[in-house]
């Protein structure tokens, strides 16, 4: 094989890279959420930003958080106390996708940017364990994601760093596209029934509203992408 | 199996045993009236004195005998009960519920925790968002 055919090749190669990143990086997202157990330490990540959404909320309209809880099982439970309960219970999936439309979004921008966000969200994870955790559990699960941003923070190569930044971005986009319609269980349970308690929209409503967000947001990156 | 053998052999000695000991009680009644009976003839005292002897010898070998009958009917008695906690464990085994009834209470302890929780939200003033 030539150098000329060699070089071609890759230059193919890469063309075809940043042409379908996203979708490379949406379908590697796709089959980590399946893995059995490589799925877990996502599904506490994807847990613990729409349970930090909730809190956050609730620090902005006045209120305070009481406790964070974290399970093992991806599920997740956060207390408050006062603030608004509509912004508290519709921030839970919408910061949810946020963040991950944050962390995505940012990973394209300067080195030093994408270290000083996970700077941010390290200083997070770490105000969570001090203030709002309360079992060991939950402890034990906050510091596994505090060392898998560690990780990704002494990451040297901006390209590597952005890609493992993008992928967590997408994985949580995703939990915010698909954990909103569990919520139609007919059981009555959970942020959409709260919204719905509370401005007699119906609950399916609240779902489609969510839906939508984490659709527009995905599109956005897509389009960002392009 | 091997502790069922062991029962039988135990319960096997223990009727050998006891049919000793009534050929032993027979014998010695009748040394006792023999002796009873010709009191003043020191011969006879003599004999009766010997038979004596030889009869409580034996009632000693029978008692002898009861002792060890005594370790084999405890052993007997083990046995039949840890037979018995065996029946009463596969027994709870049976009585275990199958996995479909232990989701249904399962289920049903949520919803119960459900209003647990609310009580809770508004007894402390808190909200819970999950």
């Amino acid at each position: 094989m030539s150098k000329f055919s060699v070089e071609h090749t890759s230059h193919k190669s890469s063309n075809l890279w940043q042409r379908y990143q996203f979708f490379i990086l949406l379908i590697a997202a796709v089959i980590f959420r399946q893995l059995p157990l490589v799925s877990i330490p996502f599904n506490w990540l994807e847990s613990y930003f729409h349970e930090i959404s909730h809190g956050i909320a609730a620090l902005l309209t006045g209120g305070k958080v009481v406790s964070i809880q974290l399970f093992a099982n991806g599920a997740g439970l956060c207390t408050t106390q006062g603030g608004s309960r509509f912004a508290i219970s519709f921030f839970g999936y919408a910061g949810a996708t946020l963040w991950g439309w944050g962390i995505y979004k940012l990973s394209t921008a300067h080195h030093r940017y994408a270290q000083g966000f996970l700077m941010v969200i390290l200083a997070l994870l770490l105000s969570s364990i001090i203030f709002w955790g309360r079992d060991i559990l939950t402890w034990f699960i906050l510091a596994m994601l505090m060392a898998v941003f560690l990780v990704t923070l002494k990451v040297k190569k901006t390209h590597y760093l952005q890609k493992l930044m993008q992928l967590f971005g997408l994985l949580i986009l995703l939990n915010s596209l698909s954990s909103p319609i569990n919520l139609l269980d007919g059981r009555h349970i959970g942020d959409g029934a709260a919204l719905a308690s509370a401005t007699f929209m119906p609950e399916i409503f609240w779902v489609l509203t969510w839906f939508i967000i984490a659709l527009l947001a995905l599109y956005s990156l897509y389009k960002q992408q392009k | 199996m091997h502790i069922s053998s062991t029962a039988a052999q135990a319960f096997r000695f223990e009727q050998l045993s006891k049919s000793t000991l009534n050929n032993q009680q027979n014998s010695v009644p009748k040394s006792t009236e023999f002796a009873v009976g010709s009191a003043t003839d020191k011969k006879q005292q003599a004999a009766a004195l010997k038979d004596n002897q030889v009869a409580n010898d034996l009632a000693g070998q029978a008692s002898k005998s009861l002792a060890i009958n005594e370790q084999a009917v405890a052993l007997f008695e083990q046995s039949k009960q840890s037979q018995s906690s065996q029946t009463q464990f596969s027994a709870t085994s049976q009585d275990k519920p199958s996995a479909h009834n232990e989701t249904a209470v399962a289920s049903y302890q949520t919803i119960g925790n459900l209003a647990q929780r609310e009580s809770v939200q508004q007894l402390l003033g808190v909200d819970l968002f999950a």
